[in-house]
């Protein structure tokens, strides 16, 4: 058994070439993947200390650790960082470029170079937005939404980081497309649409967001570079133009995104559960139809973000209904998963705790967006730390929560080894503690009245600021001790077989690590979907022989 | 064949870093903040003691005889058809929200910045909100003025609020409100025509200790008067990108669903 995994490591994507360059230039889409872990790991610190630094201001009333400024620039970076460089790429560009081609039975995507390319400006991109911390004015104050007109008018570093979103947003398009044509082109022979597996399906839908929405922002950052640079009147009052309508420009791309984010999150949830609890996937065409759904009604619901910017009274109407009915689509995926568990003989893994706790965080995260959703309490709640937590709820218990749940279902396909489980057991356990303590807490003072982007609140909110704070800690805590066990596992962990945990779709049924072609000999694909358990003994048969 | 996907790597990074200096190295066009329109914060400024003002009983006083304990300034022009009515039942608002007391831990001065203006509708517009407020000092805590050219002038360059007269008539000019100390010190500027009482309270307690705080909405509320017609080009910008995006995106559909059938068919 380990002679066949020693051999598995040797003839894998790993050995195929040495040196940095056989990395960085690389076509392989699974090397292209890991190159974007990397990167999003390295970011995902960055984003965490700014977040920690930012409660650790709110330990206390009045200033304690930073400057009002410099809190403003601190989240603004938080923003950025966390969303064009951590969230919107995480899931598609790490586990889509590793498992897509897999999933689909085949050696690559469609279009390797464009992938490799996608990396590249995804680097640059990056550095330009690091960039702006040390060349120039000073770095943007003007929050992750950059409203005009004041990042019209503001001294600090603006046009470069717009610039660095707008390549970014390149990265994210050319990935988008490259997954559509793969899905399209390169299905392994009898995989029809309706045999692809789950999470294939959302990275699909996630695709054509990418490809649509992506554009829209790309063309309003640079209007906004042309206003600041050469005085164009398109959003600033003051050169003739309308605030507003930035505003809505921003939001038809930014909110369509958000589902960027969870709709890959909801896919890799498809693929853990049915393994976890060993049968099929209940309601298969429901969660693929629902994921489309998600994509195509993200579209309609932006001017929930503007209902206190001064839009016409049935406007606000007609956006509070749509986003009501994107609940629909959402609950359906929420009420086959749990069916799915639904007397399944369960096997207690991490990647199936983290899954759960994802249904967890989620369903809050959805609720209290209903209530955002709804007009007359929006309103009320608007701008408030209430908004944060919800957010934060939706993609940091959401998507967040579902990458360390990937990264524990496929880490010993990905690296050949297994982690400590008993550790991961008690970094899961302090990761969410410490979330629900630190949102919880946002959660209720923010329906209390504390806004949002201060660095500082009135005396009766210091309570539950202090909970949250501390409760940030043991969030910290958890993710490091998490990150420890993955790092050091990578290296001096177990040897994995090839299929740990009785999987079988298509990655179980090659060897872990992969070699750099993916599949030594045809795949066994079942006439009953993806998901059709009665196919294991085979798969791990086959794998034995090996 | 690896060594010219290498150069081209290289060339491409090159070529966009380069066009990322281009763009940042023209900054912004460097304008007279006179020239501009909206706030501009003074955070710290002490408003000079001798501004001249007409109440709105026709007395006159000067600026320093007006502020002695946390002040709220504001400034609108008493004819005006848009914001400024929004920002005073804004103010109105939050005066009946906040625990603080009017005229005994905060004052409230309206001034005009429309030199044409006189005390007389300085009146009128103090009897809607005796009216509104019953329940509060207004008659001693919260006081309406306008001024001469000059002494205006001199209070918007002070305070950073920027007004520009329209062809159409009336102003041009952004909403907020600024907090200024017991010794006349700027010490925040609350910008829109909604304050939330936990700002104003928070904005208070600072003014009252001169302690000043930078602005957090620096969202501003502009009234202005836009006129869609002459901004053709910002809505053509985004037709045709718009109608550009959405056939490339059908085309490639098509393309991939043709392609598909092809194969079907020769598998078949």
């Amino acid at each position: 058994m380990t002679d066949t995994n020693t051999t598995a490591m040797e003839q894998s994507f790993w050995n195929e070439k040495k040196g940095i360059f056989s990395w960085i230039f690389t076509l392989d889409h699974k090397r292209i993947a890991l190159l974007y872990l990397y990167a999003i790991t390295a970011f995902f610190l960055v984003g965490m200390t700014l977040g920690f630094l930012m409660r650790l201001e709110l330990i206390a009333p009045g200033q304690t650790i930073m400057e009002a400024t410099t809190y403003n620039k601190v989240f603004t970076f938080h923003g950025v960082i966390m969303i064009f460089l951590v969230i919107i790429p995480s899931i598609p560009a790490v586990f889509g470029n590793f498992m897509l081609p897999i999933m689909l039975g085949t050696d690559d995507v469609a279009l390797p170079r464009l992938n490799l390319f996608s990396w590249w400006l995804y680097i640059i991109g990056a550095s330009m937005a690091l960039l702006t911390l040390v060349y120039g004015p000073g770095s943007a104050d003007t929050g992750w939404t950059f409203y005009a007109p004041y990042s019209v008018n503001t001294d600090t570093n603006v046009t470069l980081l717009l610039f660095a979103a707008f390549v970014l947003g390149f990265s994210s398009i050319l990935t988008g497309l490259n997954f559509i044509v793969t899905i399209h082109r390169l299905r392994a022979p009898k995989m029809t649409w309706f045999k692809m597996p789950l999470f294939a399906w959302s990275l699909y839908a996630t695709a054509w967001i990418q490809l649509l929405a992506t554009p829209i922002v790309g063309i309003t950052l640079l209007m906004v570079i042309a206003e600041r640079t050469f005085g164009i009147g398109l959003f600033d009052p003051a050169l003739g133009g309308d605030p507003v309508l930035y505003q809505h420009l921003f939001w038809i791309y930014s909110h369509p995104v958000v589902y960027v984010m969870i709709l890959p999150a909801m896919g890799i949830i498809s693929e853990i559960l049915p393994t976890a609890a060993q049968r099929t996937i209940f309601g298969y065409k429901a969660i693929a139809i629902s994921s489309m759904a998600i994509a195509f009604l993200g579209y309609f619901v932006w001017g929930h973000h503007m209902f206190t910017s001064g839009m016409s009274g049935e406007a606000r109407v007609v956006f509070s209904f749509v986003t009501y009915l994107v609940a629909i689509p959402t609950a359906i995926k929420v009420f086959n998963w749990v069916a799915t568990l639904y007397k399944g003989s369960i096997h207690m893994t991490p990647n199936l705790l983290w899954s759960t706790s994802f249904i967890f965080n989620f369903m809050i995260g959805g609720l209290t967006g209903l209530i955002l959703g709804a007009l007359s309490v929006d309103v009320h709640v608007h701008d408030t730390a209430y908004v944060v937590a919800h957010f934060h709820y939706t993609m940091f218990g959401g998507t967040i929560f579902v990458f360390f749940g990937a990264m524990h279902y496929w880490f010993p396909k990905i690296f050949g080894r297994m982690y400590n489980k008993r550790l991961s057991y008690i970094s899961l356990t302090l990761t969410f503690i410490g979330f629900n303590v630190t949102y919880m807490a946002m959660l209720i003072v923010g329906g209390q009245g504390m806004p949002r982007r201060y660095y500082d609140y009135l005396p009766e909110f210091t309570t539950l600021n202090q909970i949250s704070t501390v409760g940030s800690w043991v969030l910290v805590i958890g993710i490091l001790m998490m990150i420890y066990n993955l790092v050091r596992s990578a290296k001096k962990g177990e040897i994995a077989t090839a299929n740990p945990w009785n999987g079988v779709t298509l990655e179980w049924q090659i060897p872990s690590p992969p070699p750099l072609h993916n599949f030594v000999k045809a795949p066994i694909l079942s006439d009953k979907g993806p998901y059709d358990f009665s196919i294991l003994d085979q798969v791990n048969r086959e794998n034995l022989e090996n | 064949m690896k060594k010219i996907l290498h150069f081209k790597t290289f060339f491409l990074l090159a070529a966009l870093f380069s066009g990322v200096f281009l763009a940042t190295g023209q900054n912004t066009i460097p304008q007279q903040e006179s020239e501009k329109l909206g706030i501009f914060e003074h955070l710290d400024t002490i408003l000079s003691p001798d501004i001249i003002l007409t109440e709105s009983t026709g007395e006159t006083f000067i600026l320093d005889s007006l502020i002695n304990k946390p002040t709220i300034i504001n400034l609108v022009y008493f004819r005006c058809p848009g914001i400024c009515p929004a920002l005073l039942s804004g103010l109105s608002n939050v005066v009946k929200e906040t625990d603080m007391v009017l005229g005994k831990d905060y004052d409230i001065l309206t001034i005009s910045f429309d030199p044409g203006e006189t005390p007389f509708l300085a009146k009128k517009k103090k009897e809607n909100y005796l009216r509104i407020n019953k329940n509060q000092d207004v008659a001693n805590g919260w006081r309406f003025f306008s001024g001469d050219t000059a002494n205006v002038q001199r209070l918007l360059d002070e305070i950073g609020f920027q007004v520009k007269k329209s062809d159409r008539g009336g102003y041009i000019h952004a909403a907020g409100i600024v907090m200024v100390s017991p010794n006349r010190k700027v010490t925040r500027y609350l910008n829109g025509v909604y304050y939330s009482p936990f700002d104003f309270k928070l904005a208070l307690i600072e003014a009252s200790k001169g302690r000043s705080g930078p602005t957090i909405n620096k969202v501003l509320d502009y009234c202005f008067s836009y006129d869609p017609q002459g901004k053709r080009y910002t809505f053509d910008i985004l037709k045709v990108s718009g109608t550009m995006v959405l056939t490339l995106a059908v085309i490639l559909l098509f393309f991939m669903i043709r392609a598909e059938r092809k194969r079907k068919k020769t598998n078949q």
